[in-house]
């Protein structure tokens, strides 16, 4: 008894069809890592973006490639991106603080810098009444465009499974100054 | 019997040249064309494990960081980080730059958010004195003087002074410029640590340059 060709190709059919399902069940399966990614937060219409231990928003972002800090001898040179925040705790001001502000850009993320020896990073938060600092980022001086992403998280390190506030900053868009100085973070208006 | 042999060696060239033969003569080409690819791009040379000498000023790459020997002194106290050597002991200050390689920051002796370098302390540092035995844990602060817990930031150089306590004996070996740095080279490795599955740990590999110190003048 011979088989027809049809039957014959049936199993090797069924094969590829199994490994080409198996193949894309482990394409879309995503990281485990990513299970446990902190959710981000996002600004609303009033530029304000509010997470669980923080409330932020951005009110400046210069570029320059000097920055000082005021009552202080340090100085540094380079490729620096100055950003002012103004920050409250939204809740409680037990920990509520900046743990962790990084900069993404490019897929390569950087931290505030720990040079400047005024940060608005740790700085102890009040509630109903914004703090207004800076916090500066030292970048390779090919990275002049593009959009980056401003993360801050309550907590250090970046936690998992809570909230982180982004905000989309546009490199190209940035204001130019000769030197930037560094403020001491203080208190704004409530 | 002449022309019977002149018959067979006939034969066999037809047979040899034939359009049946042809896939063995394609199969034999591809061969000879990756042996002689092996070869040319050095197959056959002896796999070398030996670091890289670099002398003082020149750069060493590893695949997450550069390192470069700016300076190395020789000290009793380091007066801006509060450091002071114990009786018996010496300081070696080594002043580097180094350059993070990798996507995300660094600390060089601690962790930055997320990211274990270790790249001076613990069990297998990265950085690591070779011909003499540091007495104690290494600290290292910018060469500006800012802020020691050092971050380095991707593709941004960053000039680094590093201290390690040797004793005075060792501090005599160094005089005689047996005293190398050890550069070794690191694997990001994610998703194995404690803290937490998304931490990047820099792993230690193999030894990747030596780093020659000199002494000021």
């Amino acid at each position: 008894m011979t088989r027809r060709p049809a039957s014959r190709a049936v199993p090797l059919l069924l094969g590829a069809a199994l490994v080409i399902g198996a193949g894309v069940v482990t394409a879309v399966t995503g990281p485990e890592a990513s299970l446990l990614d902190p959710f981000t937060v996002g600004a609303a219409d009033d530029g304000t973006a509010t997470a669980r231990t923080l409330a932020a928003e951005v009110t400046e972002v210069t570029r320059t490639e000097r920055v000082t800090v005021a009552g202080s001898e340090w100085e540094a040179e380079g490729d620096w991106l100055v950003i002012e925040l103004a920050v409250s705790a939204p809740t409680t001001e037990e920990d509520a603080a900046i743990g962790v502000a990084s900069l993404l850009v490019d897929g390569r993320l950087f931290q505030a810098s720990e040079r400047p020896p005024a940060t608005l990073v740790g700085t102890d938060l009040r509630v109903g009444t914004d703090t207004v600092g800076m916090v500066a980022f030292e970048l390779p001086a090919d990275l002049r465009s593009g959009t980056a992403e401003l993360r801050l998280s309550g907590r250090y390190p970046t936690p998992e499974l809570d909230d982180v506030i982004v905000f989309p900053i546009d490199l190209a868009d940035a204001a130019t100054a000769s030197a930037v100085e560094i403020e001491e973070p203080r208190l704004g208006a409530p | 019997m002449a022309a019977g042999v002149r018959d067979a060696a006939a034969g066999a060239t037809r047979t040899a040249l034939s359009r049946r033969a042809l896939p063995f003569w394609i199969v034999a080409a591809a061969i000879i064309g990756l042996l002689a690819g092996f070869i040319g791009f050095g197959g056959l040379a002896p796999a070398s494990r030996t670091p890289a000498i670099v002398t003082a000023g020149d750069e060493a790459r590893t695949s997450l960081y550069t390192v470069t020997v700016l300076d190395t002194e020789i000290t009793d106290a380091v007066e801006s980080q509060f450091l002071e050597a114990e009786p018996g002991e010496t300081l070696l200050l080594v002043t580097v730059r180094l350059e993070n390689l990798s996507d995300r920051a660094v600390g060089v002796d601690r962790s930055a958010d997320r990211v274990e370098s270790r790249m001076i302390t613990g069990r297998e540092p990265l950085l690591e004195l070779s011909g003499v035995t540091p007495t104690g844990t290494a600290r290292s602060w910018r060469a500006d003087e800012s802020r020691p817990a050092v971050i380095l930031q991707p593709g941004v150089p960053a000039d680094v002074t590093i201290a390690w306590p040797i004793s005075d004996d060792d501090a005599a070996a160094f005089d005689e410029g047996t005293v190398r740095l050890d550069a070794y080279d690191a694997v990001e490795q994610s998703g194995q640590v404690i803290l937490s599955a998304s931490t990047i740990t820099w792993r230690r590999s193999e030894l990747s340059a030596q780093l020659d110190l000199e002494a000021a003048p």
